[in-house]
């Protein structure tokens, strides 16, 4: 084996995502304390605990919003906690918001097309030396945008402004802007909060087949059917530690997780 | 009455280059959320970037008014790196700026000897360079803060003080006039009895044209869309892979290069150059961000058109000393019937 394809062997099998003893603290309360675990190619994994078990500051510190007091995340065997935010989306990583973030005065597809800023870069000295180009850049950026949304069965809504969408189609569109990006891993917080069960039985439908694809994602939720249901194998967090850590239907029984969920008393 | 198709004439010419610093203005508080109340200055200065190019260095006309649109530019970018974006995020790179900047000044205006004083302005700009190098590269900042909403604009006036200052030492406070030769005078007379003088057409074919390009760079570029999503939310645009930091400074850039186009084309169609001509046209471009609609770069260009008619016909038809009452008495109205501003959404929608 040559020394690229040894490297490219070693990336391959890699853990996608390495969370290595994770720890932050909010003045002196832990919000994560040494959590630890890792995220195989294409598998789905779920993200659960109790409110305040430290999911979200998780997901902040993944993807460089937030800085961990000690720990570190790598991303197929490279660092990249400590990157800013814009650096870890270019290396790899997406992610959709609890409270959806959309950018709700431009059209749906505007959004795509923003996801997609880091391929397309965008730069002002290059827009205008490039002029000539540069129409042809857009057209194409548009129609990738066009091509994303039609494979994602969503190109109907092209031409909508995101704040009129109904809320289980804006977070399909908060989806969709984040695949622009071409991540490798997806992360995904609470994405069927709001949803009805129908459009969270979609949801589901659509995560599945983005794992078919050939996508890593790390969903949060609080809708245990769900997380049941499409996840691979689920993280356990309780007061900003890993209580548990396995496939769902382990977990589901694990004696950690129903206390913590339930209380001490059932 | 006879006069008013020469009143409307000339209000469109000057509501045009109005809206050119206007829409610099409005772009810088739509991406950033604050009023850089140094606008004025750096317009003034890419009059004299224009003055300096054609005066001193003999170029023409066509090739001055690019220049000192990107001299005005690249003054709002250092502009922002010394005066702004230590308020938002302070680096190593930053105190460098601060530091080369201050030496730069000891250079320009101390009574040093003529070596010396190359060498103080000299290293100083140097070391600016490295900063804002440094300040580039920097991935995470020293500390991130949040200031209350006016330190910026407390802090940008200081900055307008400081630019009005370094052009009166350089080129003193009296008028400069371009050659009276540099474009031609004979007007062309219109139906109506107006005249339009090829000037006055230069500035609003200009003014049209760069209405246009900004236009199309904000609707229909990647750069404008990202500009877009800041405007929106900063966090999110982050997490999509967007620079903003750099994107922060091709705003800058723009604002500072359509203040500088405004600039040129006031200077040259009044013929009158001052250190302190940017503080009349702030006032102005505020009360038509205000009216326009903070944050929206087409109710800026609409309401400059508006101001700058109202201008011109208060000093037609009224008195020249109640030309700011009427603009002002207009800002007042605005504000009492439509706060957001004629194409205003309301605060959270902008750009």
């Amino acid at each position: 084996m040559s020394e690229a394809e040894q490297r490219a062997a070693a990336v391959k099998a890699a853990p996608m995502l390495k969370i290595e003893s994770i720890t932050r603290f909010f003045g002196g309360l832990a919000a994560l304390d040494r959590v630890s675990f890792e995220v195989e190619r294409g598998k789905i994994y779920g993200l659960i605990g109790p409110n305040g078990a430290g999911k979200t500051t998780l997901i902040n510190i993944i993807s460089g919003l937030m800085l961990p007091t000690s720990g570190r995340v790598l991303l197929e065997n490279k660092l990249i906690s400590g990157l800013p935010p814009h650096q870890v989306a270019a290396a790899g990583v997406g992610r959709t918001f609890q409270n959806i973030r959309l950018f709700t005065d431009l059209t749906v597809l505007e959004n795509v097309m923003v996801g997609n800023h880091l391929r397309q870069g965008g730069s002002l000295i290059g827009t205008v030396l490039r002029l000539p180009r540069s129409r042809r850049e857009e057209r194409e950026t548009r129609e990738e945008a066009l091509r994303l949304l039609r494979s994602l069965r969503m190109a109907h809504l092209a031409g909508i402004e995101a704040g009129a969408l109904s809320y289980g189609d804006q977070r399909r569109v908060e989806i969709a802007r984040a695949l622009a990006l071409e991540p490798r891993v997806l992360l995904l917080d609470e994405p069927a909060a709001g949803m009805n069960s129908a459009e969270t039985d979609q949801l589901a439908e659509f995560l599945l087949e983005l794992r078919e694809s050939g996508l890593t994602l790390l969903v949060i939720e609080h809708d245990m059917d769900l997380i049941m249901r499409i996840s691979d194998r689920v993280v356990v967090l309780n007061f900003g530690r890993k209580i548990a850590e396995g496939p769902p239907e382990l977990v589901r029984n694990d004696a950690q997780v129903i206390e913590a969920y339930l209380g001490e008393e059932v | 009455m006879e006069q008013l198709p020469q009143q409307l004439i000339n209000g469109i010419w000057q509501g045009a280059a109005l809206a050119l610093f206007a829409m610099g203005y409005t772009l810088v508080f739509g991406v950033l959320d604050i009023i850089n109340l140094a606008h004025g200055a750096t317009y003034m200065w890419g009059a004299f970037f224009a003055f300096v190019c054609i005066t001193r260095l003999d170029w023409p006309l066509w090739a001055a008014i690019p220049a000192a649109m990107i001299g005005a530019g690249l003054l709002a970018v250092v502009l922002d790196r010394l005066a702004f974006k230590p308020l938002r995020t302070l680096t190593s790179g930053g105190l460098v700026l601060w530091v080369g900047f201050i030496v730069l000044l000891l250079g320009l205006i101390g009574a040093w000897s003529p070596g010396l004083k190359w060498t103080l302005t000299l290293s100083g700009a140097a070391i600016m360079l490295g900063g804002i190098v440094q300040d580039y590269a920097a991935i995470r900042p020293l500390r991130v803060r949040h200031v209350p909403h006016l330190a910026p604009m407390i802090s940008s006036i200081g900055a307008s003080i400081i630019l009005i200052s370094l052009a009166q030492g350089i080129f003193g406070a009296q008028v400069s006039r371009f050659p009276p030769d540099i474009f031609p005078s004979k007007p062309y007379t219109l139906p109506g009895n107006a005249v339009i003088a090829p000037i006055q057409l230069l500035v609003l074919g200009i003014a049209l044209a760069l209405m246009v390009v900004l236009h199309l760079l904000i609707a229909r570029t990647q750069m404008g869309r990202a500009i877009r999503g800041i405007a929106w939310s900063e966090r999110t645009a982050r997490l999509l892979g967007i620079n903003v930091d750099l994107v922060v400074a091709q705003t800058f850039f723009l604002s500072g290069a359509l203040a500088g186009a405004a600039g040129v084309l006031l200077g040259l169609a009044f013929n009158r150059l001052d250190p302190f001509m940017g503080n009349e046209v702030e006032l102005a471009g505020l009360t038509v961000i205000i009216v326009g609609g903070m944050g929206s770069i087409g109710g800026a260009a609409v309401a400059a058109f508006l101001v700058g008619m109202l201008r011109v016909l208060s000093v037609g038809y009224i008195d020249s000393s109640f030309r700011d009452a009427f603009v002002f008495a207009l800002l007042i109205l605005v504000l009492l019937v439509r706060p957001s501003g004629i194409f205003g959404r309301g605060s959270s929608v902008r750009a």
